[in-house]
């Protein structure tokens, strides 16, 4: 019965089509650098933080379940696994952007005015991308040793991996909370390097798990239509991601509204700079079109319990938020120079970097069994009739699919 | 209602669904089943449409909402508007937190309340608990006795090929006359009811004029032990509380120069003040870099050479700083003339505080230095 093993195989079209975007979204990457540079990099520094997020969510979301012991979520651990191989990729991107495209940040000019001793400090360039180097490092290395620790788990069976992987989820939690809004604060708000909002680390996390999770449920959802999923994730399963999807947009919008409200409060000119030009002109429509996507959509669809057991509503929902993180995302960094972007460029650099995300988590996926098949928590995890484990069921559905 | 009802009792929950799913397939009416702790499931095993709670809760929600929202812009921008920092009366970010909380409150309250109404619950109603270890450790399926399908044998045969422990038969008007009375419940309200009767009493002595007193039952913070400042008070001076401070009273910080504004004593005070600032001091220099900037510029220019930007505009312009009297006169005379003014120079005595007017003073004596060195 513990021989279970459910393997993954990437569908050829789908592997075609997201080559073939990595390829234009490369291309458009190489004609921006050379005609807009300063479009290109700062859209190169929004992909790849977008892929970080996404690692990041992943791995966030492994720790959570090890460290609150939860089981229900076993089954599906290795799709927010293989997300973490997201990680290296989408960080060599910022990287790439911080080091080759300095001109994104306007601190680097000397002649720029920065208020305080400690900001002057903390942006001069080699600690900056010192900085960078050890966030990426971290997140990287307490990520992976979570994946590694669950895949030799199934090689061996030994228990002793789930105790080891609950340690290395509190180092990663701990990590991830003291460094997150440090890089948020340093990638994203130094573009505008004299305006300072305390709620920007914790804004920004709230739509890097939104958006974590809506990657996590497509995938999710994608494998269930596929096959090797169709007897593990259950309606029951959907219903919990929903629900967790369903909270983070209430907490995104919770946390947008905080800073908002605040910045509108004190009405400190140093301040409010920051909204008044993004209501302005086109930017006053993107600035509502943005609260809609992430925040007042996803909860209205989502309320009612039935919408978050239905696959298409779900698979819709998921769309919008990913559409509304990059939209967020362009909203932060991209108001500050008041140019005309080159939308092509940054349309074929985003869906370049999903299709390249893609092919990147299809092979983590192919790299392990889908099914964590030694972890003391699966049988928790798998739909069951009162006492009758459904490992059987599985095991017989996969052969009938391949 | 003199229908019996059939009672069957379980060991554990898994009976209980699996004789719940059993008996709706076979078509007997399901009273209900009671259970220590909610069970995953049984709604569906029982057959029952989802609840329509989450409605409930969703419209009171909008309900706060719409009142908190309605209240709020009611109160600030039409019944008593108040300017706060200038911004507009109608106001909806500084409304949205309220609002959330009325949400909150109007739906957590609503869905109890419409929960107790359709489960029919009150404070002090009689338990009807079809066996007291329905709330311990035991689970119980209830189905109504109909003399077709459902007889009492195959209701009970259904219970006993799913391990039932025990089976009965029981009139409902029995059962319920049987059960204890919660006395411990009713005393709880009675003594709720005294209490409210007690604050309601205890108001209604305090009385509704809050110009006077009425009894006082905590006196202590009603009577102020100090004077009020504006009250009458006849056995003081001018009958008032409040008294003028003693003659030759100087507020602190506010010693009084004692020189006119005239020629003469300006050259007395060049004589007798002197500055408490050392030209060393990096603090006072800045800030006299500062207060020059703010005041002295415009007329005196950036260097001190009489080019100020007014000069510019028909305002005379005044000497230079670097003439040869400006560099003999003493730091006192400075001082004198920043506060007196000198002739068409206006006194500042009224913008520039002591300590700065000797700061400034620093200030005027490095850009004198400075254009010495250049020379």
């Amino acid at each position: 019965m513990n021989d279970v093993e459910l393997r993954f195989e990437r569908p050829a079209g789908p592997g075609r089509a997201a080559t073939l975007l990595a390829v234009i979204g490369a291309l458009g990457f190489g004609l921006g650098a050379i005609f807009t540079p300063d479009v290109a990099g700062l859209q190169l520094l929004l992909v790849g933080f977008l892929g970080v997020g996404f690692g990041l969510a992943g791995a966030l979301f492994v720790a959570l379940q090890y460290v609150t012991g939860a089981g229900w979520s076993v089954g599906l651990r290795r799709v927010p696994e293989a997300m973490i191989a997201l990680l290296p990729v989408g960080g060599v991107m910022v990287l790439l952007a911080l080091v080759a495209f300095p001109s994104i940040y306007p601190w680097t000019d000397p002649e720029v005015h920065l208020h305080g001793d400690l900001k002057h400090a903390w942006l001069q360039r080699p600690f900056f991308l010192a900085r960078a180097v050890v966030y990426l490092l971290i997140w990287t290395a307490s990520a992976y040793a979570l994946v590694r620790t669950s895949r030799r788990q199934d090689a061996d069976g030994a228990i002793s991996h789930t105790f080891a992987n609950r340690r290395w989820s509190a180092l990663f939690l701990v990590l991830f909370g003291g460094t997150f809004w440090l890089a948020s604060y340093d990638w994203l708000m130094s573009r505008e390097p004299n305006w300072v909002s305390t709620m920007y680390g914790l804004y920004n996390f709230g739509g890097l798990f939104t958006s974590g999770l809506a990657v996590y449920l497509l995938l999710v959802l994608w494998l269930r239509q596929l096959g090797p999923f169709r007897a593990v994730a259950t309606d029951k399963h959907l219903h919990d991601l929903g629900k967790l999807l369903f909270a983070m947009c209430i907490f995104w919008l919770y946390l947008w509204y905080c800073q908002y409200m605040l910045v509108w409060f004190v009405n400190n000119p140093e301040e409010t700079v920051h909204y008044i030009r993004r209501q302005e002109g086109i930017w006053a429509s993107l600035f509502s079109i943005n609260v809609a996507l992430n925040g007042v959509i996803p909860f209205l669809v989502l309320l009612p319990k039935a919408m978050k057991q239905n696959t298409k509503v779900l698979v819709n929902v998921c769309v919008v938020v990913l559409v509304g993180r990059c939209l967020d995302l362009y909203l932060m960094t991209f108001p500050e120079d008041n140019r005309v972007p080159a939308l092509a460029v940054m349309a074929a650099m985003t869906l370049g970097a999903l299709g390249l995300y893609f092919l990147v988590v299809c092979r983590a996926l192919g790299k392990a069994s889908l099914l964590p098949r030694h972890d003391p928590f699966l049988m928790e995890s798998l739909p069951h009739e009162h006492g009758n484990h459904g490992l059987s069921s599985i095991s017989t559905n996969s052969s009938e699919g391949t | 209602m003199n229908q019996s009802l059939l009672v069957g009792t379980f060991a554990n929950e898994h009976d209980l669904l699996h004789a719940t799913k059993a008996a709706r397939q076979r078509g007997f009416p399901i009273v209900d089943a009671y259970t220590p702790y909610p069970v995953h499931g049984l709604d569906e095993a029982m057959g029952l449409k989802p609840s329509r709670l989450g409605a409930v809760c969703l419209l009171c929600g909008l309900f706060g909402v719409v009142t908190a929202m309605a209240f709020q812009y009611w109160t600030m921008a039409i019944d008593w508007p108040i300017n706060v920092g200038g911004r507009p009366f109608n106001s909806w970010p500084a409304f949205v937190p309220v609002a959330f909380e009325v949400l909150v409150l109007f739906a957590g309250f609503g869905v109890v309340f419409a929960f107790f109404g359709v489960s029919r619950l009150f404070p002090g109603k009689t338990a009807e608990v079809i066996g007291p270890r329905v709330s311990n450790d035991q689970f119980v399926l209830v189905i109504e006795a109909k003399d077709n399908a459902a007889d009492g044998d195959s209701v009970f045969d259904l219970f006993r090929e799913h391990h039932a422990l025990a089976t009965e038969e029981c009139v409902p008007s029995e059962a319920s006359s049987g059960a204890a009375p919660s006395f411990s419940l009713r005393k709880w309200n009675i003594a709720l009811i005294v209490l409210f009767a007690l604050i309601g009493v205890m108001n209604w002595i305090m009385g509704s004029d809050t110009q006077q007193h009425n009894v006082e039952f905590l006196p202590e913070m009603v009577h102020a032990v100090p004077y009020e400042s504006f009250a009458k008070q006849d056995d003081l001076p001018r009958k008032m509380a409040m008294q003028p401070p003693p003659e030759g009273t100087i507020a602190r910080g506010q010693l009084p120069l004692h020189y006119q504004a005239n020629p003469k004593d300006a050259e007395k005070a060049g004589k007798e003040l002197v500055s408490p600032l050392k030209a060393s001091d990096e603090t006072a220099r800045k800030r006299g870099a500062v207060v020059y900037a703010n005041y002295c510029l415009m007329c005196h220019g950036g260097a001190g050479e009489g080019d100020g930007p007014v000069s510019k505009r028909g305002v005379p312009a005044p000497p230079s700083l670097h003439a040869e009297k400006a560099l003999k006169i003493k730091d006192g005379q400075i001082f004198h003339i920043i506060t007196y003014g000198q002739a068409n120079m206006a006194a500042y005595a009224a913008q520039v505080p002591r300590g700065d007017r000797w700061a400034v003073i620093l200030h005027v004596r490095e850009l004198q230095k400075a254009k010495g060195a250049g020379k």
